[in-house]
């Protein structure tokens, strides 16, 4: 199926080197993958597949999207698109910040959610009363 | 008829007072005394935290010595919702309660903790708005009151029809969570019909605005009062 991933930016960072590298090996074999960055002024890791404008989002109809922070979560959970919509949760770190818990909750509630370990899984299931399947790295061909 | 509120402080408690009176009367904010600006705006009543330059005015630092009342206008009906559901949950900072709700947490409980300020700790659930409070403590089995509290907290608790839960002391306070995780509900000062009649900011400023003469404008704040609670 055909895979859209949602990034806040395309610098080099480990979320992002994981999550490009996955998918520059799987664009060689499918060629059915995509990325829309939020800032594509900072290019910076090689990205061998298309990279659009957020704009376009709304157009990804019957894919999987697949956000990869809250912020593309968030874009990602309200808009009206027909798709598969996952939220990739790299790390927990929003948890050490002051967040509006309704507007986490919502956003989790409108997303399949991925996290990275038991540990992040059991969290998230304390505090949200909400599932996530666990991949410590995004593997898109699993979904 | 005009009043004029002449402090610097960022009190919940003052809020709650001046909100019957929007509507009643114009209201003016001054965050620090001026003669000038007294005299041009020229108020009937005056809260002020300034004393000695507005001798006739109610002195705001008597809202500390005001029994708890709650805010009638911010009052939101509770309602059964799952991402609220715990076993303890608290609104406020972490900082009044010193280790108790850690305690809890290292003890296996489900605790939810709220606040505009991130405590650091895994109970930590970020904030939520006022009209949220009365469902998360609905939706606890008990809601932990810390030991310095004012009694604002506990009645808000008695109007979300939920489990107050006193600290004394760390051994008697894990003792009761023990028993509340099993359903024991603790008792409550009073009961909601009473709160509502008799413990309301609508109450409250009434009797103030009482005690500086102006029963005609206290009268008219307690018939404005809402009685569907």
């Amino acid at each position: 199926m055909r895979s859209v991933v949602v990034l806040d930016n395309t610098s080099f960072e480990d979320k992002n080197y994981h999550i490009l590298k996955h998918v520059n090996e799987l664009s060689e074999g499918l060629g059915e993958i995509s990325v829309i960055s939020l800032n594509i002024s900072n290019r910076l890791m090689n990205i061998e597949t298309s990279v659009v404008n957020i704009s376009e989002l709304n157009n990804s109809y019957g894919c999987n999207i697949i956000a990869t922070c809250l912020g593309t979560g968030t874009i990602l959970g309200i808009a009206p698109v027909n798709a598969n919509k996952y939220l990739f949760l790299h790390d927990l770190s929003f948890l050490q910040s002051a967040y509006s818990f309704d507007e986490v909750f919502n956003i989790f509630s409108e997303v399949n959610l991925i996290t990275r370990s038991v540990e992040h899984h059991d969290t998230i299931l304390k505090i949200f009363g909400i599932e996530s399947r666990i991949q410590q790295y995004l593997d898109m061909s699993q979904l | 008829m005009k009043m004029l509120v002449i402090s610097n402080r960022n009190d919940f408690r003052i809020q709650s007072l001046i909100n019957p009176l929007r509507g009643l009367m114009e209201i003016g904010v001054m965050r620090e005394f001026s003669a000038e600006g007294l005299d041009s705006f020229a108020p009937d009543i005056v809260f002020t935290d300034d004393m000695q330059r507005a001798p006739d005015g109610f002195d705001l630092s008597k809202v500390n010595e005001l029994p708890a009342f709650i805010d009638l206008l911010q009052y939101a009906e509770p309602v059964k919702e799952s991402r609220y559901v715990s076993d303890f949950s608290y609104v406020g900072d972490i900082a009044d309660f010193g280790n108790a709700l850690p305690k809890l947490t290292q003890s296996g409980y489900n605790v939810k903790h709220f606040f505009s300020r991130p405590s650091g700790l895994s109970s930590y659930c970020g904030y939520v708005s006022h009209d949220k409070m009365c469902s998360i403590y609905h939706n606890a089995k008990a809601c932990p009151i810390p030991a310095g509290d004012p009694g604002f907290r506990e009645l808000d608790i008695i109007m979300a029809d939920g489990n107050p839960m006193k600290y004394k002391d760390m051994p008697s306070f894990l003792l009761d969570a023990a028993k509340a995780a099993d359903g024991k509900l603790f008792p409550k000062k009073f009961s909601r019909a009473t709160i509502t009649k008799n413990h309301t900011n609508f109450d409250r400023v009434a009797d103030i605005l009482e005690g500086l003469g102006h029963s005609a404008v206290a009268k008219k704040v307690r018939s404005n009062k809402p009685c569907d609670q």
